[in-house]
């Protein structure tokens, strides 16, 4: 499976709180449920935390969540 | 659903090759060869891929040393840009009367397609029709997991959505038994519908989650009676 785009915007402003590393999109694999999916998020090219925004959390992130718990 | 994503089924949107490629269905190779494993198929076999798309499964099955033929309402030409690819021949024909005679096939394949056909006992009876004595037929599809009738309307010609065509499984059955088949496996992959259905709304492509209970099964079937095609050469 290909990296899934799940962003739009700019995210070069923002720097890991921990490194004071610029966040890059890279891909970032999502485990739920016994599924894995791979997304392209901003994360820290030193550490590797990845940052994922509110809207997307509560957004697509909640929509897969009831669709693989069937809820 | 917005008026733009409701129009365009599933297999025809741009995030469908983004998550399975060429192979237009949950799963995509993975469950074509799983379904390969389950039928046992000898090398050499000629294979029918019925509604192959793009061609995907045909690529695959000719690695596994099978002879393949797709048919397809609208099979695409050869793309240059691909050495090796589509090489194996490619009919345009229909899965309700296919232009082959009767036993020439070792295996055939029918992969999320007969939810999208008009009249699936006919594509059935087609598919069996072709089988060779010992052969197999591998299905994979959705199916529908609530007692609902099919949302397709049965004669339709207008393409229209693998969700709308679904049906049970108590008829999927019901039409095996009615062609002389039997069923040597039946996998439940429900798992892999929904993980399709997940990607999809990552892409954006699926503003909402799917209204109509299916699920997704891969099954191997095999005329009643007779011994499995692996052990049969008359498959090839």
């Amino acid at each position: 499976m290909s990296t899934l785009k799940v962003l739009e915007g700019d995210f070069s402003a923002w720097t890991c709180a921990a490194c004071g590393q610029p966040l890059a999109m890279r891909p970032v694999e999502l485990d739920y449920l016994g599924s894995r999916f791979t997304v392209e998020l901003p994360a820290c090219p030193a550490c590797g935390q990845a940052l994922i925004p509110e809207d997307l959390a509560q957004g697509k992130m909640a929509q897969v969540e009831k669709l693989l718990e069937d809820k | 659903m917005t008026r733009a994503t409701a129009e365009v089924p599933f297999w025809a949107r741009p995030g469908m090759r983004t998550v399975v490629g060429d192979a237009l269905r949950p799963g995509g190779l993975d469950l074509t060869r799983r379904g390969l494993a389950l039928a046992g198929v000898p090398r050499g076999s000629r294979v029918l891929d019925a509604g192959c798309g793009p061609g995907a499964t045909l690529d695959f099955l000719a690695g596994q040393g099978l002879r393949p033929c797709g048919l397809d309402l609208n099979p695409p030409g050869p793309a240059p840009s691909a050495p090796g690819r589509n090489a194996h021949p490619r009919v345009a024909g229909d899965v309700e009367a296919l232009p082959f005679a009767d036993s020439v096939f070792g295996a055939v394949f029918c992969e999320c397609v007969l939810s999208l056909v008009p009249d699936p006992d006919r594509a059935m009876r087609e598919l069996v029709r072709v089988l060779a004595p010992g052969g197999c037929l591998v299905v994979s599809d959705l199916l529908r997991t609530d007692n609902a009738p099919r949302m397709r309307h049965a004669g339709s010609r207008a393409p229209g959505s693998c969700a709308a065509g679904a049906f049970g499984f108590a008829r999927m059955l019901g039409m095996l038994q009615a062609n002389g088949l039997f069923p040597r496996a039946v996998e439940n992959h429900t798992r892999l519908l929904k993980e399709l259905a997940a990607s999809l709304l990552f892409l954006g492509e699926l503003v909402s989650r799917p209204t109509c209970a299916t699920g997704y099964f891969l099954l191997v079937a095999g005329k009643t009676g007779e011994t499995p095609c692996s052990t049969t050469p008359a498959c090839g």
